[in-house]
């Protein structure tokens, strides 16, 4: 697990109002929730979203 | 890939649909699909290779002008459809892996059981199941999938105490 993931699992356990702990392998389980709350159609348009992000952000730096 | 490409893997799974093609969704995208907050940048599917299908395929692909992946950017063919290897291709609407058969060539006949359909807003695809995905990814052992295969592992779970 990440520093970032341990920091935040310390917090929520001590009730530092951090919500959807990330569990013992670092998943951070909120976002599958998250993505089960989405329909697939919405699923794959986050990921498109996601993918273009990436891609413009990683054509910009190399321009 | 270039930024000007947009990526479409929504329009794609459509132009597959309307030209009737038969295929499986399989790697990253069914995995997205499934729930899994990860990204992945090409979309895999897996095609029946009977001489009807691969027709359909190939006029599809060729619609958004379907070149390999590799420096000499050459176009499949039928015969390139028909093998069981995988055909790693860039289109106009971005990366798509056109796979003859999976790990232990597992073909469309073999998986079809062990999949299921999606609906995406007005049109149907068939996707791999949880439990299948997650061995494929898991035998494959690649370091990219680790991400992916955690993911997986807490959505069967998920699944199976609902079930």
């Amino acid at each position: 697990m990440s520093d970032d993931g341990e920091a935040r699992s310390d917090e929520a356990r001590e009730g530092g109002g951090i919500r959807g702990v990330p569990v013992d392998d670092g998943v951070d389980v909120s976002l599958i929730w998250w993505m089960l709350s989405l329909t697939p159609a919405e699923r794959l348009q986050f990921l498109e979203e996601q993918v273009d992000f990436v891609t413009r952000y990683a054509g910009a730096v190399r321009d | 890939m270039p930024s000007e490409i947009r990526v479409g893997f929504r329009a794609l799974l459509e132009l597959l649909v309307q030209h009737r093609v038969e295929f499986i969704v399989v790697g990253g995208v069914a995995a997205v699909l499934h729930g899994a907050p990860v990204v992945t940048f090409d979309l895999d599917i897996l095609h029946n290779r009977n001489a009807e299908n691969v027709e359909r395929l190939l006029s599809a692909l060729k619609s958004v002008r379907a070149k390999y992946r590799d420096p000499r950017g050459l176009e499949p063919s039928l015969a390139h459809l028909r093998g069981p290897g995988h055909q790693l291709l860039m289109t106009s609407l971005g990366p798509i892996d056109v796979l003859g058969t999976l790990l232990d060539g597992v073909s469309f006949d073999d998986l079809e059981g062990q999949s299921a359909e999606v609906v995406i807003g007005d049109f149907r695809v068939r996707v791999i199941d949880l439990p299948t995905l997650l061995d494929q990814k898991q035998r494959l052992g690649r370091e990219k999938d680790r991400a992916a295969v955690q993911m997986l592992r807490h959505l069967l779970e998920g699944s199976d105490k609902s079930d």
